[in-house]
């Protein structure tokens, strides 16, 4: 149930970094909004009760060794930023079982954690806090951060007049200068131009190198298949296919040219 | 979720927490002229217009001006603080949804941005003690001791408040009428003295009234009852244990309600 910190074996290349064994999450859907305390007073506990929830994901398992990446292919709404934000710790699991070896899992999305009313500068610090970074971690690397997202002359105005590929940029960076155990990616990089997107890719390699574990959710599927070491198919919430990324990338187009019928077993 | 005791996970946002505070109150005093003066503008005004109603009916009151702002100061940090943290985690749903932090932060800072508000705000004491011939040398001891109990009681209520109104997001204003009677049941404005003889037992019962009676302690130089600091800290920490073990209780459930 719960996701455990798990102590990392030494050999780098071969220890599992992410287990994840029969997960399911349910989330509330957002029809019966039983919300106020006045009404749960005068209407009573049964119509409290229904609420309806359902089933965002289940029966997922999957296996990550470090330095690999898996993409992540689906539908709108099959689950998968759900899947990311459960890696991330963000998300408790319903059912099932989620380890992480490490403490740091950034998940980088578009325009994650930024106060866009704050400078550039001032969110350098609070989302490298909210990382887990502690203040003289985030100043000894802020230049580096910086450079890496090209924002020099950017760094006291508002994140609000920032583009979204600025934003993206800057998230991408500053999750990604400390090599992170677990880097989650959810079609952050689409915004950033050709140039940004080949250095993410250059940072990405070399983090896989000391073992980060990436995982990219993407609608690329070229993306995903010049990227990904294996490849997952969220569909509906569960595993549509999982493994090889030639495979699962032509069952997920199987299904999309039926024109996204049933699964089959 | 549970990565290290809650506790430990707190510790490692801690930076993140004072950000946070920082950015509340640098938000609070930057975007107004008068900045600071701006948050000493509600106290000082009811410390004057009470003074102006009421220095003649409650005239048994010695420099009832000082004993006044000695109350109001204390208060507005408590019913500031816990209705701002009760909306705490509903406007940190944006970043609760995508970043890792763990959600205690976001109340916590909420009631340290206040808690340093307050500490400023005290610094007005001794002017106001001047101003007024009330006597101006506090017990320091004794007023250390009121403030640690009144920010835990703050903390623990608003621990609780700002994770039930994640569910009925309408307890913020029941709460708020709460706060208005519970006002008018503290003696704040008024002396216990003039209570009826059927209510004087108000302040026996009334956590707030306990707090305020060593805040006055140290500041006003009013008589602490033996036992009553002793009393204080039991309750107060008694009340923040219980907000975060039922906050964190209800941690796992917060996320399909932000």
């Amino acid at each position: 149930m719960a996701l455990v910190a798990t102590a990392a074996p030494a050999k780098a290349g071969q220890r599992r970094v992410v287990q994840v064994e029969e997960l399911g999450v349910r989330l509330r859907s957002e029809t019966h909004r039983v919300r106020s305390l006045r009404e749960y007073l005068l209407l009573g506990r049964r119509h409290v009760g229904r609420v309806s929830w359902f089933e965002a994901l289940s029966g997922i398992t999957v296996s990550l060794q470090a330095g690999e990446l898996l993409g992540v292919v689906g539908d709108n709404g099959a689950g998968k930023t759900t899947f990311l934000r459960v890696l991330a710790g963000i998300v408790p699991p319903s059912e099932g079982r989620v380890s992480v070896a490490g403490a740091i899992a950034p998940l980088v999305e578009m325009g994650a954690g930024f106060d866009v009313e704050l400078t550039g500068r001032e969110n350098v610090f609070l989302y490298g806090a909210m990382l887990g970074l502690d203040r003289r971690r985030v100043a000894g690397l802020f230049d580096v951060m910086v450079d890496f997202a090209g924002l020099q002359d950017s760094m006291d105005t508002a994140v609000k007049n920032y583009s979204s590929g600025m934003v993206a940029r800057l998230g991408f960076s500053v999750a990604t200068a400390v090599p992170p155990a677990l880097l989650l990616v959810d079609e952050a990089l689409a915004v950033g131009d050709a140039n940004f997107r080949l250095r993410c890719s250059d940072r990405i390699d070399r983090l896989r190198e000391q073992g980060t574990v990436v995982v990219l959710v993407s609608h690329d599927l070229e993306l995903v298949r010049s990227q990904a070491d294996t490849a997952l198919w969220l569909h509906e919430g569960r595993v549509g296919a999982v493994g090889e990324v030639g495979a699962v990338l032509a069952a997920y187009q199987a299904q999309l040219e039926r024109g996204g019928g049933e699964v089959a077993a | 979720m549970q990565r290290g005791t809650s506790l430990a996970r707190l510790a490692r946002f801690s930076d993140c927490l004072w950000l946070l505070a920082a950015r509340a109150l640098s938000v609070r005093y930057r975007r107004s002229v008068l900045g600071f003066a701006w948050t000493l503008f509600y106290p000082l005004g009811t410390m004057v217009i009470l003074s102006l109603v009421f220095s003649q009916v409650f005239a048994g009151v010695g420099h009832y001006a000082f004993y006044v702002i000695t109350g109001v100061l204390p208060w507005g940090f408590f019913s500031l603080a816990s209705i701002q943290a009760a909306d705490s985690l509903l406007a940190a749903s944006p970043v609760l949804r995508k970043v890792y932090v763990p959600s205690v932060v976001f109340p916590a800072s909420v009631v340290t941005a206040n808690f340093v508000n307050l500490l400023l705000s005290l610094l007005v004491l001794p002017l106001v003690a001047l101003a007024t011939g009330a006597q101006a040398l506090p017990s320091f001891g004794l007023l250390a001791l009121a403030l640690v109990c009144l920010l835990a009681f703050t903390g623990g209520v608003s621990l609780l408040l700002a994770a039930v109104n994640l569910f009925f997001q309408d307890v913020r204003y029941f709460f708020e009428g709460i706060l208005l009677l519970w006002f008018y049941a503290t003696p704040i404005v008024y002396p216990v003295s003039v209570l009826p003889e059927h209510l004087s037992w108000l302040p026996a019962i009334n956590p707030f009234a306990w707090i305020l009676l060593l805040m006055r302690g140290a500041l006003y130089g009013s008589v602490v009852p033996v036992g009553a600091p002793l009393l204080c800290v039991a309750f107060s920490f008694s009340v923040l244990a219980i907000g975060w073990m039922l906050f964190h209780r209800l941690e796992r459930r917060f996320y399909a309600w932000l």
